[in-house]
């Protein structure tokens, strides 16, 4: 028997002869359509057979040659010599490539030479670079490059012998395929009944192909499934034309589709063309570089940063939902965690990066130099140092330091009140300074710096110092003390702060009506912040304002005492150590461990919060600074970083120190924020208190 | 393990042009003349599609079609009718014997191809 | 009281896969399976005989998998044949339930 191989090859070179000839004699008379005809059968008899026998790389090839015979059939092509030209060195490779299936290099690069020049004769749109059975069909490139395809068979879809793995392996044939099988309906069932179909599908599929051939792949079960096929649009009107994607469109490099292909990767333009073999290395660097110029040129406009006024409440209500989106997102990465759907985990931990970028961008936009307000009391401090016939000059630092503005907008009031204080009591009047030896203009700095993530602004005048006898005196009088209280001099200076103190025998124009020291650190609590003095008689005094950052979230850590969560602000922790052996201190709660050879205080949480419940064997101690101090706090458990949305406490909670606020947990528990400092002094008094009680007693 | 395909058509030649694509692309091919043949090869063995011809003496493609999905292990195999004319009554009795796939005759060996690749 | 009733989930159970998943053969490995069920923690399914595979047996291996997700079990499917796994990975099913932990 006949070799069925060798029977091929000779029919082949028998069509080629026809061919040749029929091309030959159409030079001559291109208008003669039975030579058209002939021409147009031969290629098409051999592309069959070709395909039949296994020379698939030749069915490839004499599919362009058949599809451009074709179009001189319908006349959307004219014989010409050099069509003529290219269909003869066509024939002649058909017939070295009928020695065997493969193409070899040299065919390669030949026949691709031939589809080159071919092409240029074309007529565009006519691309087609697929040997399948669709030369029926027109070839043209859709518009849309992306599906989505739905897809529901029938319930009685196997035992009809139909199924879906075909058609998923069709369709990732015809381009980049996204797939999502709905489990649902198996996942929920009541009788499961394994010869029925319950699966369905979602499908986004990236293709060049026409939509003829994505449908084409459902023609058995279009009459049963349920199928939809949904071309999506890519094209907007964006004007971006320096973008390097745009130009290599402009410059014929890319097709639209392909770049808004490309674009819906996230990965950098230029590296996917490079990789998809679509432009070649040259191309997208001269596109880069054209991009490298106009940008240049566009320059000097694109440095004004153009603003845009937005009202103050629409920012809050932006940042209120900003902080209860980390909120729910916090939720979700708890039950991803712990979830089994990988994709589920995926997904939260984009969401999670997202959502810290927005977090970030919202705030920053409410962030604005503090020296705005700065140069408001310049003139303050001019107006009223003439009116009170006293020199004084102020000196401002880190004007360019920023803020929330609505910090900024409630630090107003108090950094007001302070300076008006060091200039009506803080600085003395010429006299008295030339008294006592100073310079005739008294100067009162102001500074704003960022340690941490706090912000920290200064108010510090060289006056006279406050003056502790005197506020003795009046906090004696005023019922705020008994005189045989025996006080540090830090807690007598921060008598100031008690409701209803004043050392003016009258109260004054200028510092007086209605806002007390009181108030002013009321308003800087409720920003979250802390105000200390610090003074020295005829030296001077200096205000330090301490305030959060960001108003509504910080970077916390989270620990767990029992039963308990609560958040320590991260940027005053400094370590977390094991505690093994107690130093068992005083009974007044407040414990000593050795760091590295340093005594460092801790406050046993424990206790201090009267946790029920048996302590861990293992405890752990969190070292925070607080000012220039080391404090600790000891825990059962330090569970780790935890973005903190902070929850302001109401007004119930006056009373209660040591919180800065409190905060929701994935689970919906709350967990309260610790405030370190407020904690510490709050030992130190409690400490105090005991000492005053122990000597009371004696 | 290659998959199987049982041809049933009584032209030789069609037999031998769809039994050289196919094998030339790996599968397993078992031929069989008319629709009383074809019943004799469903023995039990494993058959990936059942490829048929609707006019063979004997016993024409439907019937022979009707009688294979009353047999257990092939009651449930896709099946592909060839046919040369687009008669729609016979495509809605095929139908409701459950074939779904059909093919016109005559048809180029890349579309047999392309055809058995959306059944199998 | 009878065995059944005392049965505690075991740890971890083994399944064998057999040579064909098909829709000739789900019907009957489904009720097999339903037979023999035994609740348990982990469940290591070994595919390495399976021969042939359809979507009506893809299906049922994913209603396995979800079956014993409901009781809080993990299943993880061993030993699968390349041609299985291809098939397989058409679904692009977000399943850890392959041997290397990755889906699908």
């Amino acid at each position: 028997m006949i070799d069925p191989i060798e029977t091929f090859k000779t029919e082949a070179r028998e069509h080629l002869v026809n061919l040749e000839s029929a091309l030959l004699e159409l030079e001559e008379t291109p208008e003669d359509r039975d030579l058209i005809d002939t021409a147009f059968r031969s290629m098409h008899t051999i592309k069959g057979a070709a395909g039949m026998f296994g020379y698939q790389a030749l069915t490839d090839f004499t599919h362009h040659l058949e599809t451009a015979l074709d179009k001189v059939r319908n006349g959307e092509l004219a014989i010409s010599k050099q069509l003529i030209g290219i269909l003869l060195d066509a024939k002649d490779t058909i017939g070295e490539s009928l020695e065997s299936p493969e193409f070899d290099s040299h065919l390669k690069i030949v026949t691709n030479r031939i589809i080159d020049r071919l092409y240029e004769l074309v007529p565009s749109g006519a691309q087609s670079d697929s040997a399948g059975d669709n030369e029926e069909n027109s070839n043209q490139h859709s518009a849309s490059d992306l599906y989505r395809i739905i897809i529901r068979p029938s319930s009685t879809t196997f035992q009809m012998g139909l199924d879906i793995i075909p058609i998923l392996r069709e369709l990732n044939g015809l381009g980049e395929c996204y797939v999502t099988t709905c489990t649902d309906s198996v996942a929920n069932i009541e009788e499961f009944d394994p010869q029925l179909s319950y699966l369905h599908w979602d499908i986004m599929l990236q293709s060049k192909e026409p939509a003829s051939a994505i449908s084409d792949v459902f023609m058995f079960v279009e009459d049963d499934w349920d199928i939809t096929i949904e071309p999506i649009d890519l094209t907007d009107g964006d004007e971006e034309s320096d973008k390097l994607g745009e130009l290599l469109v402009s410059r014929g490099i890319l097709s639209h589709s392909q770049l808004n292909a490309i674009l819906t990767q996230k990965t950098a333009i230029g590296s996917q063309i490079t990789q998809q073999g679509l432009a070649p290395e040259s191309a997208i660097q001269a596109a880069l570089n054209e991009q490298k110029v106009v940008r240049s040129l566009k320059q000097p406009a694109a440095s004004q940063d153009a603003t845009i006024r937005v009202p103050s409440s629409r920012l809050d209500t932006l940042m209120n939902l900003v902080g209860e989106l980390v909120i729910v997102q916090a939720r979700l990465n708890q039950y991803a965690f712990h979830d089994t759907s990988e994709e589920l985990l995926s997904i939260a931990e984009e969401l999670d990066v997202l959502t810290t970028q927005m977090r970030d961008q919202t705030f920053s936009i409410r962030m604005v130099p503090i020296g705005s307000t700065f140069g408001r009391f310049k003139r303050l401090v001019r107006d009223l140092s003439n009116e009170l016939d006293k020199r004084i000059q102020l000196e401002t630092y880190g004007a360019e330091t920023e803020l929330d503005k609505m910090v900024i907008d409630k630090l107003s009031d108090p950094l007001i009140h302070l300076i008006r204080n060091s200039i009506d009591h803080g600085i003395e009047s010429l006299d008295e300074r030339i008294a006592a030896g100073k310079n005739e203009t008294g100067t009162i700095v102001l500074s704003a710096e960022h340690s941490d993530s706090f912000v920290v602004i200064r108010i510090k005048d060289d006056g006279a110092g406050l003056n502790a006898l005197k506020i003795r005196q009046r906090a004696v009088e005023k019922g705020l003390i008994t005189d045989g209280d025996d006080l540090e001099d830090d807690a007598v200076n921060n008598l100031i702060f008690e409701p209803g103190f004043s050392t003016s025998e009258t109260v004054s124009d200028i510092s007086g009506r209605g806002v007390g020291m009181d108030v002013v650190r009321r308003s800087i609590q409720e920003l979250g912040g802390t105000i200390n003095i610090a003074t020295e008689h005829n030296k001077g005094t200096e205000f330090t304002i301490r305030l959060p950052m960001t108003l509504a979230i910080i970077e916390g850590l989270m620990v767990k005492v029992g039963s308990e969560c609560y958040v320590l602000p991260l940027s005053a922790v400094e370590e977390c150590i094991e505690l093994n052996h107690p130093n068992i201190g005083s009974h007044n709660k407040k414990r000593i461990v050795e760091v590295r050879g340093e005594q460092v205080p801790f406050l046993y949480l424990r206790e201090w919060f009267d946790i029920q419940g048996e302590p861990p064997s293992i405890e752990q101690i969190v070292i925070t600074h607080v000012g220039q101090e080391q404090f600790g706090f000891c825990v059962d458990e330090v569970i780790g970083q935890y973005q903190t949305v902070i929850k302001r406490l109401g007004k119930l909670y006056e009373g209660a120190t040591g919180f800065s606020g409190a905060t929701i947990l994935g689970d919906g528990s709350v967990a309260m924020i610790l405030d370190p400092s407020a904690l510490m002094e709050a030992v130190g008094e409690t400490q105090r208190r005991v000492k005053r009680s122990l000597t009371i007693t004696q | 393990m290659a998959k199987v395909v049982l041809i049933v058509d009584d032209s030789a030649s069609v037999r031998q042009v769809v039994s050289m694509v196919l094998k030339a692309s790996g599968y397993t091919v078992i031929e069989a003349d008319n629709g009383k043949n074809a019943l004799d090869k469903l023995d039990g063995q494993k058959i990936h599609l059942i490829v048929s011809d609707v006019n063979m003496p004997e016993m024409d493609g439907m019937t022979f079609v009707k009688h294979a999905r009353e047999l257990d292990a092939y009651k449930f195999t896709p099946v592909l009718m060839l046919t040369t004319e687009t008669d729609q009554n016979m495509r809605d009795t095929a139908k409701q014997m459950g074939v779904r796939a059909w093919l016109v005759k005559p048809f180029q060996p890349p579309l047999l191809l392309s055809t058995l690749a959306k059944l199998m | 009281m009878n065995n059944d009733e005392c049965l505690q989930p075991a740890g971890s159970i083994e399944m064998i896969l057999p040579e064909s998943l098909t829709i000739f053969d789900v019907k009957s490995i489904y009720a097999h399976w339903k037979n023999e069920w035994r609740p348990a923690d982990n469940i290591q399914v070994d595919c390495s005989a399976v021969d042939e595979i359809d979507g009506a047996g893809i299906q049922l291996l994913v209603w396995l998998f979800l079956e014993y997700q409901r009781q809080g079990a993990s299943l993880v499917l061993l030993n699968m044949p390349a041609q299985i796994q291809a098939a397989l990975s058409l679904y692009q099913l977000p399943f850890p339930w392959l041997e290397d932990g990755e889906n699908d």
